[in-house]
């Protein structure tokens, strides 16, 4: 999958804005600042949906994740009973990745962007 | 005999005590998902899994098929493995069937996939799924929802397997 965050995408306006600064004949040496990525978190949602068995959803976040039998339990029991659970927040590739692991094991899983 | 899944001393599995109507429930997996499916169907399978159209339209061109010929595999090898079920020498009109341990994963996506595929195909609510059994109707659609529950019971033997918490 593509990544969104080109370097354009990171360029802050006031960097881009400030232009050159040595003066004339001085040969400025660019050093590479940490890549660091600033956009928001992505939310890993799962939705409920009437077939899935509880079980069956409890020990496919425990294999995705590895969380414990109880946290597995309490993101399944919120899917049952609210309709969905954010069950993993970070970055858009690992995001995808879980994505798409969940959605292999057939659950309705989908990411959103956080809210900056 | 009731049906059951046990692992064996080798740490191979095998799935006992399948009469003629088990068979038959087990042999409609594969059946069911080497059909063609309908829109309803993929969308339940194979959901947008974000509002970003980009990321939807890489998902459908790179992902989606890479999901589609991973459950074409599973659903393959519980066939074939069925395809091995032999009679039971120690219960009459029962058959049997013994797998390597690894294969347990691909049944258990199979057996679910199915049940979804099912689900799907007749809108199947919670309502439906809570409904008694004795309430079931003589209907294809009610056909299916109790083909739903049957399946179920095999996939709750896998998951028991699959935790470690079988026999």
């Amino acid at each position: 999958m593509k990544n969104g965050n080109s370097f354009s995408d990171t360029l802050t306006p006031r960097a881009a804005a400030a232009g050159p600064t040595t003066a004339p004949g001085v040969i400025e040496t660019v050093t590479d600042k940490p890549k660091t990525d600033l956009a928001s978190p992505w939310h890993v949602i799962v939705r409920n949906d009437p077939i899935n068995l509880m079980t069956y959803v409890t020990m496919v976040f425990q294999k995705v994740f590895g969380y414990s039998r109880q946290k597995a339990e309490t993101h399944m029991l919120e899917v049952h009973k609210r309709g969905q659970s954010i069950v993993w927040t970070g970055g858009r590739e690992p995001a995808e990745h879980y994505v798409r692991v969940l959605q292999q094991y057939h659950l309705m899983a989908i990411m959103e962007q956080a809210e900056s | 005999m009731p049906l059951h899944l046990q692992r064996l001393a080798d740490g191979s599995l095998c799935l006992a005590g399948m009469d003629e109507h088990w068979r038959h429930v087990l042999a409609s997996v594969p059946a069911l998902l080497t059909e063609p499916q309908s829109p309803a169907v993929r969308e339940r399978l194979l959901p947008e899994p974000s509002k970003q159209a980009a990321i939807n339209r890489d998902w459908r061109e790179l992902i989606a098929p890479e999901l589609e010929a991973l459950w074409r595999a599973n659903y393959e090898l519980m066939a074939a493995d069925l395809g091995r079920s032999e009679k039971d020498a120690g219960h009459r009109n029962c058959w049997r069937v013994v797998f390597p341990a690894n294969h347990a994963a691909a049944w258990l996506s199979a057996i679910n996939q199915a049940r979804l595929v099912l689900g799907s195909r007749w809108d199947v609510t919670e309502e439906d799924m809570t409904r008694l059994i004795e309430n079931l109707k003589p209907t294809e659609r009610d056909h299916d929802i109790f083909l739903i529950h049957l399946l179920a019971h095999v996939e709750q033997l896998f998951i028991e397997v699959e935790e470690g918490s079988g026999q």
